[in-house]
């Protein structure tokens, strides 16, 4: 009987490998053999010609990079994506960083804090297709809600079929010219996540011990000194955090530019991303999987280095320099 | 009130019931079931709706209420369907078809037809029992088209795709003081006297109206005049003086503001058929009958636009379009692809049958010929017999100029054509980017 006890006491560890099995199928199905492939497709050529023929697959070693770094769109498309990336992140930082400040500071007491903070939230949780569908018509040409009411304002010509010599201005091709692209495409971003960012940091304010703040008011400090020398330097972990998913985020940018895309508009030298790049190497006339896969990587080692430097600039000195002294 | 209401439709409906069953065209159907169903790619419902319309009927089988299709033997008819936009049917196709998946038969267009009848992924017509002999009726540039580089055929057309220009009998009148096609065809006989008459409507209207809806018009028919297809047998690039030409024809075109602005199958330019901002359009065969009726406004003459219409030759011949249809090389029931490419394609009767019914000009002299003896008109057309007019450009057809890469390297085009409209580049700069565009995206070619 003795033994039989012995028997049955169970090594629970065994279902605890059986509960996280599935979880590691798909990563290998959908995460990691993917990844594994496009790091084995960078080094061949392989394509399937627009004239439907295969090409490959056959080992070229560095070729698909040479070729993406110095030929073709994969460095505009880099430049393109970063550029629209800044001016949606800087204000959206500003933004959410005023707001966190309002909405947490003692002193104030804004009311109405939920309403707000759900309105301000709002957008994320509309999809980014939606809203570009949405900008897309208002900036459409010639009688989109933007040049009409330009015309209703008396700011271009009212006759949309005017000609263009005979009015000071006409209704504007919004889609074909790259800067308002652009900067709707920037702005639809920072109107979708400054909520998101400013909830993230408000989490990280709400972190800190009032009894800093307290010590700070009764020393005279003012709100604004307050937030500059207390909140943010503890909350820049925080800051850190937002950043570098912002960057990861931003430098994947597909959606919003690729539905801003009007066939044959000249503003695709503008707002082509990477991932839209990708795309086109993939998936239109010749399906080249090398240079796709290539220009992944390159994204992938561009992203990775970004968040490195940003980690390094940002990371917490004082920290360091205390855990140092303390090892000693 | 109710009662007397419902009793009209249900008489109604049972007349139309009565005068369908009259007219409906039956075949014989003897293809074995094979418990599966048949799957078609697609970019748009038009095939769907013959198969619905025109095929299910004549062979006895049903559509439920769903639009599910069932034949005679209790197959399915299953349809995937992707649009053209952006290049996302061939994307899609392309996936299905190097990933084994399901997938019998499916339809080419123009613009890239030659790329599927050049591979493996279609197969010739005499695999699934169809003989060159039995095509001997179809124009012979369609069945020219779908010969691969061995000479066997792959694909087979149920419409040749001849283009005329169509234009509105009323604003002609209005604007050019215009009152018969063979007056209007003076007016757009070749592109500079078509430049000056789009000039005259702009300026007669006071830019109300405009000859046509934008340069994109334009390009569909010069593109036929080109005398080498974008990439020849070399794969080189070849930028044809047609192609300089549309440069600058779009640059006066936009700098003039001669065009309506609304790019082809944009919403403005659908809605152009139904209002007054446009006066022409150039349009094939499948035009009239698949985009104008449906965007008119109307179903009757007096309705709308339809009646007001009128086509003549316009200032070159030139065709657009075309669909084929191909058995792909995984298909698993041969004979049921056999059978409706007969039926759409091949078969006299049918084939009258359908074009009589949907104005779509069929792939068939012998069936054409019967029509317009039989004294054609078509009341969109303010009673024209427009099948005349696309029988004399048939033969004038050269489709030496198409290629697998078309739709794509028009794309690319349409980009730097309008840099250069909208005065953002030069021609020399524009024709360069187009060339490492077009390189990109098809590292196979070069341009020089």
């Amino acid at each position: 009987m003795a033994t039989g006890r012995k028997n049955k006491s169970v090594s629970y560890a065994r279902y605890g490998y059986l509960f996280i099995l599935p979880f590691f199928l798909v990563y290998i199905v959908f995460q990691a053999y993917p990844l594994i492939n496009t790091f084995y497709l960078a080094f061949q050529k392989y394509m399937l010609t627009g004239a439907g023929k295969w090409v490959g697959p056959k080992f070229v070693g560095l070729d698909n990079f040479k070729n993406v770094l110095t030929k073709g769109y994969a460095i505009r498309a880099l430049s393109n994506t970063s550029i629209m990336w800044i001016i949606n992140f800087i204000p959206q930082i500003f933004l959410a960083l005023l707001l966190a400040k309002w909405f947490t500071d003692t002193r104030m007491r804004i009311r109405g804090q939920g309403l707000i903070k759900v309105l301000v939230f709002m957008p994320n949780i509309i999809t980014a297709a939606s809203i570009s569908v949405l900008f897309y018509s208002l900036m459409a040409y010639p009688q989109g809600p933007i040049n009409s009411l330009l015309a209703t304002l008396g700011v271009i010509d009212a006759n949309i079929y005017a000609n263009p010599g005979t009015a000071a201005l006409v209704a504007v091709r919004f889609l074909e010219k790259g800067w308002y692209t652009r900067i709707a495409i920037a702005f639809i971003n920072f109107w979708m996540w400054y909520g998101n960012t400013m909830i993230v940091l408000i989490s990280g304010i709400l972190g800190i011990s009032p009894t800093l703040y307290e010590a700070a008011e009764i020393d005279g400090a003012t709100s604004g000194q307050s937030f500059r020398k207390i909140t943010i330097p503890l909350i820049k972990p925080i800051i850190l955090y937002t950043l570098v998913t912002s960057l990861i985020g931003g430098m994947q940018m597909y959606d919003v530019p690729a539905l801003m895309l009007q066939d044959g508009s000249p503003a695709k030298a503008m707002i082509q991303t990477n991932t839209m790049y990708i795309m086109e190497l993939v998936y239109s006339g010749t399906k080249d999987y090398g240079r796709g896969a290539a220009v992944s990587i390159l994204l992938f080692i561009v992203t990775a280095v970004l968040s490195l430097i940003l980690f390094f600039i940002l990371r917490d000195r004082d920290e360091n320099m205390v855990k140092r002294r303390g090892q000693k | 009130m109710k009662r007397i209401a419902s009793m009209v439709l249900a008489i109604a409906m049972l007349l139309t019931i009565g005068l369908a069953a009259a007219e409906a065209y039956t075949t014989d159907f003897d293809v074995p079931a094979t418990g599966k169903p048949l799957v078609i790619y697609s970019w748009n419902d038009e095939f769907q709706g013959m198969l619905k319309n025109y095929y299910i009927p004549a062979v006895g089988g049903t559509v439920e209420d769903d639009g599910t299709m069932i034949l005679p033997n209790g197959d399915k008819i299953e349809f995937v369907i992707n649009p053209n936009d952006g290049g996302v049917y061939q994307q899609k196709l392309d996936a299905a078809l190097s990933a084994g998946e399901k997938l019998d038969m499916f339809l080419m267009e123009a613009d890239y037809a030659l790329k599927y009848v050049n591979s493996d992924y279609t197969l010739p017509l005499s695999e699934i029992g169809i003989t060159e002999d039995a095509l001997k009726d179809q124009y012979p540039y369609t069945v020219d088209v779908a010969r691969d580089e061995n000479g066997a055929i792959k694909g087979s057309s149920w419409q040749a795709a001849p283009g005329l220009f169509l234009y509105r009998r009323s604003l002609a009148e209005k604007y050019l003081g215009v009152k018969t096609p063979e007056e209007m065809q003076e007016k757009v006989k070749d592109w500079d006297t078509f430049l000056e008459t789009a000039r005259e409507v702009a300026k007669a209207s006071e830019n109300a109206t405009k000859l046509i809806p934008s340069n994109g018009d334009v390009w569909q028919v010069i593109r036929t005049k080109r005398e080498s297809p974008w990439v020849n047998d070399d794969l080189e690039l070849v930028i044809d003086d047609q192609v300089k030409w549309y440069f600058d024809f779009a640059k006066t075109l936009r700098d003039e503001n001669l065009t309506a602005n609304a790019n082809p199958w944009s919403e403005a330019w659908n809605a152009g058929i139904g209002n007054d901002s446009i006066m022409g359009y150039f349009f094939s065969t499948w035009g009239i009958q698949w985009v104008m009726t449906g965007n008119c406004g109307g179903a009757a003459p007096g309705e709308g636009t339809y009646g007001d219409w009128a086509a003549v030759d316009g200032p070159q011949p030139y065709y657009w379009g075309g669909t084929w249809l191909a058995a792909a090389s995984s298909c698993e029931n041969k004979p049921l692809v056999k059978d409706i490419i007969e039926y759409f394609t091949i078969e006299e009767g049918s084939m009258k049958d359908y074009c009589l019914k949907s104005k779509d000009y069929v792939n068939n002299t012998v069936a054409i010929q019967n029509i317009i003896d039989a004294g054609f008109t078509f009341d969109f057309l303010g009673g024209q017999d427009h099948y005349s007019l696309f029988q004399a450009v048939t033969p004038l057809i050269d489709t030496s100029t198409m290629s697998p890469y078309d739709q794509n390297i028009n794309m690319l085009m349409d980009t730097e054509v309008n840099s250069y409209v909208n005065g953002d580049k030069d021609f020399d700069t524009a024709i360069a980017d187009f060339k490492n565009a077009v390189v990109d995206m098809f590292p196979e070619i070069t341009a020089e």
